[in-house]
């Protein structure tokens, strides 16, 4: 498993030839994607941002040199996601290192001193930033030329803020309107990204996450957005995060109509494993699931990121480890005749996202006004997100196979598809445990042998190794 | 034996009823030694074994407990000791992987008897001696190992289990199997014989049971933590005196039987004794001469962590309080207001972003200068600083400032669970 994913395999690289060769010229963020989907290369991404604009433009050069088809990353520091920009400022005045690039404090004639020459039709540049009130980030991103950007109404609001959601969904319906308006004059074809499909990192079921993602685009397109992107959050079990995506790229088809749009899978966003070795397979996990499930982007993590904040090499490093990973996957994939795309064992997670969409429709036509009521009436419940907005009745659980699963729905409308689980509510030690389950499942090198035993279900009998045969 | 810092209290413990299985011990003998305490060249007495068994079995009855059985195999002279064969949590059955051969098939007829009764049953990859090595406590797995089970098999119970394993090595052969040297007598009591555990071992049960009841090497000779709890009665050895006592101050009832001729195999009550652990309803257990705080759980305005606070609930829960969880970000005024409104019986801040010591300051100068809340309980925890534990200069400070406590990441909440007990017991005020 991993010979061809460390990044010594040299031959898996040389795939990545010349990556900005598509041919023509992108007009946008989506376009750069879908060239690159259809020329078949999957495109990486980094999360970096670091508040000195020196050091963010070497990132994104470094970014754009690393043998992968790569598209550039800002992210925004924690003052300017929640408004503090008069603290943004004050660091900038200081000179006081923030957590990343705070793009409002910083005036409009540095950030296109970073972005001059790099940034551009064959290297888009995407702001990231975590605020549920972002009109003064869209508005700075704008000014500064830049047109891609991601977060959401809900997704933004609930794990991170205590911003009433309603005050947030009429925020972003105003930072839509602005970022749309772009597209019309004929310029650039603004991107916007959904950040739904994380909601607190870990241990929520997919069903909901891929329903989140599908409707914060929905409510993009309902405000002007032409071009978007559905995100997934690479979760506990290989199996059935491919089934997902596979879901959340049937949903997307079926309800986003005559609009650029495509799947972004985000590598392992909870714990993250210690270990070197396990922080690279946690990734190139990540990389094969973009690959078979027809996702064309991918957000990585690097080795460093259990530690500390990451440098631009150790992003370098998993930006290329992504790339030769998914390129291994595909050879690979041609190799076995089709098949190996598209097919997942349906366990209810189509039906599921399904229920919980057409629940918000149902609502009402107004998209943002749905989704708010939606969550007082506990049809959408992020379990564990104590935001006071979310109905904390639903609650989750990793069962013994490694799947997300629910042990109570509270009031979502997906009752008659769950199965009984006979699941016991989870403990605070069991919380613990789940939390690491990941980052142990990777890092316990001697778990390798562990995995291969099949659980015996009961009542399924077969002989135990014969008597004496026991190791010493 | 320490003087227990709990004392000789009036403290009430409840019994709560189990499942047991148990092997009767048709073939049992002393055919080979694979521990010290057996020797083949002295004959056993089948029928004192049995009468010993017996009484064993029938006091589970009398104290209301469900006893299975599991049919005893020919050739398998220590199937009797039946706590070897499995480790069973919520349901989930790990058969044991013996060390020796001579007990090597003892693993199929546990594993056939789980299945047949619809456990969800794996068989240990690596040697383990199911709850011989394996103790449920504290919402852990304790777990021993240095003569029979293998450390690589810690991790896989907490993979099969999903709870934290504490792995425990074990250094005196004469104690070969964790339940040889350590007892659990409910899910907060334990009592051990600290020689038979390494240095770095012992040191680990001071820190995570200060109040465990530790024994001499004359209980310890007498198999005396190879006993039984339900929670109140405790089946045990009648020839441990000292722990006995020992167990009455402490509120406990032990109830004494000979297990002289089991001991001449190594074993004692425990080892006749598995415990069938069933899916438990999320129902959590209630504790003795306790009452139901009123809890707040809260974190400082500038941190978005979610995790803690939910952990903190759930942890806060199970120990039967009600808890009101304002979340992350919450604004000064917030708390201070939520806090009039309910007039909870604690306050519990968790901050892990490190700016606690400063959020923290700053909150409980608001918190007191409200006449109402000047005698709330209000304790911190968490990462309070930047740069790891603050030392005992920013702790005073914040207790100073009027903080009842504070708990800083490591040790943090051990000490947390037992300040929330002396609360409960009304000894704090």
């Amino acid at each position: 498993m991993s010979a061809e994913a460390g990044s010594s395999g040299d031959s898996s690289r040389s795939s990545g030839g010349s990556p900005r060769s598509f041919g023509g010229s992108s007009r946008s963020f989506g376009e750069f994607v879908a060239r690159a989907h259809a020329a078949g290369e999957l495109v990486v991404q980094p999360r970096m941002g670091m508040s000195s604009p020196i050091t963010m433009r070497a990132g994104l050069l470094a970014t754009k040199r690393a043998i992968a088809t790569t598209v550039g990353t800002i992210t925004l520091d924690s003052y300017t996601r929640v408004g503090d920009n008069a603290s943004a400022a004050a660091a900038v005045g200081s000179g006081a290192e923030l957590n990343g690039y705070p793009i409002v404090a910083h005036d409009l004639a540095t950030t296109r001193g970073v972005l001059e020459g790099i940034a551009g039709p064959e290297f888009p540049v995407q702001v990231r930033h975590g605020s549920a009130r972002p009109e003064h980030i869209f508005r700075a991103l704008m000014a500064a030329g830049m047109h891609a950007t991601e977060g959401g109404p809900v997704s933004y609001c609930l794990p991170y803020s205590r911003e009433p959601l309603e005050s947030s969904i009429s925020s972003w319906v105003r930072s839509c309107a602005l970022l749309a308006e772009l597209g019309e004059g004929g310029g650039a074809e603004p991107h916007l990204e959904t950040f739904g499909g994380c909601m607190m990192g870990q241990l929520c079921p997919p069903s909901l996450l891929i329903a989140l993602s599908v409707l914060e685009c929905m409510f993009f397109v309902q405000h002007g957005l032409r071009s978007v992107s559905l995100s997934y959050a690479q979760q506990t079990n290989a199996d059935q995060d491919t089934e997902a995506v596979l879901a959340l790229r049937r949903l997307a088809a079926e309800r986003l109509h005559g609009v650029d749009a495509h799947i972004v899978v985000y590598a392992y966003m909870g714990v993250y494993p210690r270990t070197p070795d396990g922080a690279t397979r946690l990734l190139t996990e990540a990389a094969r699931l973009a690959v078979r499930t027809g996702a064309a982007r991918l957000i990585v993590k690097t080795v460093a990121e259990a530690y500390r904040i990451p440098s631009i090499a150790d992003n370098v490093g998993a930006l290329e480890t992504a790339a030769a990973a998914a390129a291994a996957e595909r050879r690979g994939a041609a190799g076995t005749a089709g098949t190996a795309r598209g097919t997942a064992e349906d366990t209810g997670i189509y039906a599921e996202a399904s229920a919980l969409i057409d629940a918000v429709i149902e609502l009402g036509p107004d998209l943002g006004a749905a989704l708010a009521q939606a969550f007082k009436a506990g049809y959408l419940d992020v379990p564990y997100c104590l935001h006071p907005d979310n109905a904390r009745r639903a609650r989750s659980y990793i069962d013994t196979t490694g799947r997300l699963q629910w042990s109570s729905i509270g009031s979502m409308p997906i009752r008659p598809m769950i199965k009984p689980s006979g699941a016991v509510a989870l403990t605070s030690a069991g919380l613990i445990s789940s939390l690491s389950y990941v980052e142990r499942k990777f890092d316990t090198a001697s778990l390798g042998e562990y995995l291969a035993l099949p659980v015996r279900p009961a009542g399924s009998a077969e002989p135990v190794r014969p008597a004496g045969s026991a190791e010493r | 034996m320490s003087p227990s810092p709990g004392g000789a209290v009036d403290v009430r413990r409840t019994a709560s009823t189990r499942r047991y299985l148990m092997c009767p011990p048709t073939y049992f003998d002393v055919v080979y030694s694979i521990n010290p305490w057996m020797d083949p060249s002295k004959p056993i007495d089948p029928d004192l074994a049995a009468l010993q068994w017996q009484r064993i079995r029938d006091l589970y009855v009398e104290l209301g407990h469900t006893v299975e059985f599991i049919e005893p195999v020919p050739g398998l002279p220590d199937m009797v000791f039946a706590a070897n064969g499995a480790t069973v949590m919520d349901g989930r059955a790990l058969v044991s992987r013996f060390l020796h051969d001579e007990r090597a098939a003892e693993a199929a007829a546990y594993t056939d008897w789980f299945v047949s009764q619809g456990f969800e049953v794996r068989q240990a990859a690596w040697t383990n001696e199911g709850e011989g090595d394996c103790l449920a406590a504290g919402g852990w797995v304790l777990a021993g190992s240095g003569f029979r089970t293998d450390r690589r098999s810690h991790v896989e119970s907490e993979e099969f289990f999903g709870r934290p394993v504490i792995g425990l090595t074990l250094v005196d052969d004469n104690y070969y199997h964790l339940d040889t040297a350590l007892g659990v007598l409910d899910e907060q009591t334990i009592m051990y014989y600290p020689a038979a555990f390494s240095l770095g071992s012992q040191e680990i049960l001071r820190g995570l049971f200060p109040d465990a009841i530790t024994v001499t090497d004359e209980d310890a000779a007498a198999f005396g933590v190879n006993a039984t709890s339900d929670g109140h009665h405790v089946v045990m050895p009648a020839g441990a005196t000292h722990l006995a006592a020992e167990l009455r101050s402490r509120g406990f009832e032990p109830v004494g039987v000979d297990v002289s001729e089991l001991l001449r195999a190594g074993g004692g009550v425990k080892c006749c004794t598995l415990e069938l652990r069933d899916p438990v309803p999320a129902e959590p257990e209630t504790r003795p001469a306790s009452r139901s705080l009123s809890v707040i759980v809260t974190s400082v305005a500038s941190d978005s962590h979610n995790w803690n606070l939910v952990f903190l609930q759930l942890h806060l829960e199970e120990l039967g309080h009600q808890v009101l969880n304002l979340g992350p970000c919450v604004p000064d005024e917030l708390l201070v207001s939520e806090c009039l409104r309910t007039r909870p019986d604690l306050v519990v801040v968790s901050t892990v972003n490190g700016h606690g010591f400063f959020d923290g300051r700053r909150l409980i100068g608001l918190l007191r200068a409200c006449p109402e809340l000047a005698a709330t309980r209000v304790v911190i925890g968490g990462k309070l600083g930047i740069a790891g534990p603050g030392g005992r200069r920013s702790r005073d400070e914040l207790l100073s400032a009027g903080f009842d406590a504070v708990f800083e990441e490591g040790t943090g909440m051990v000490a947390f669970r037992a300040f929330t007990e002396r609360l409960t017991a009304g000894a704090d005020r």
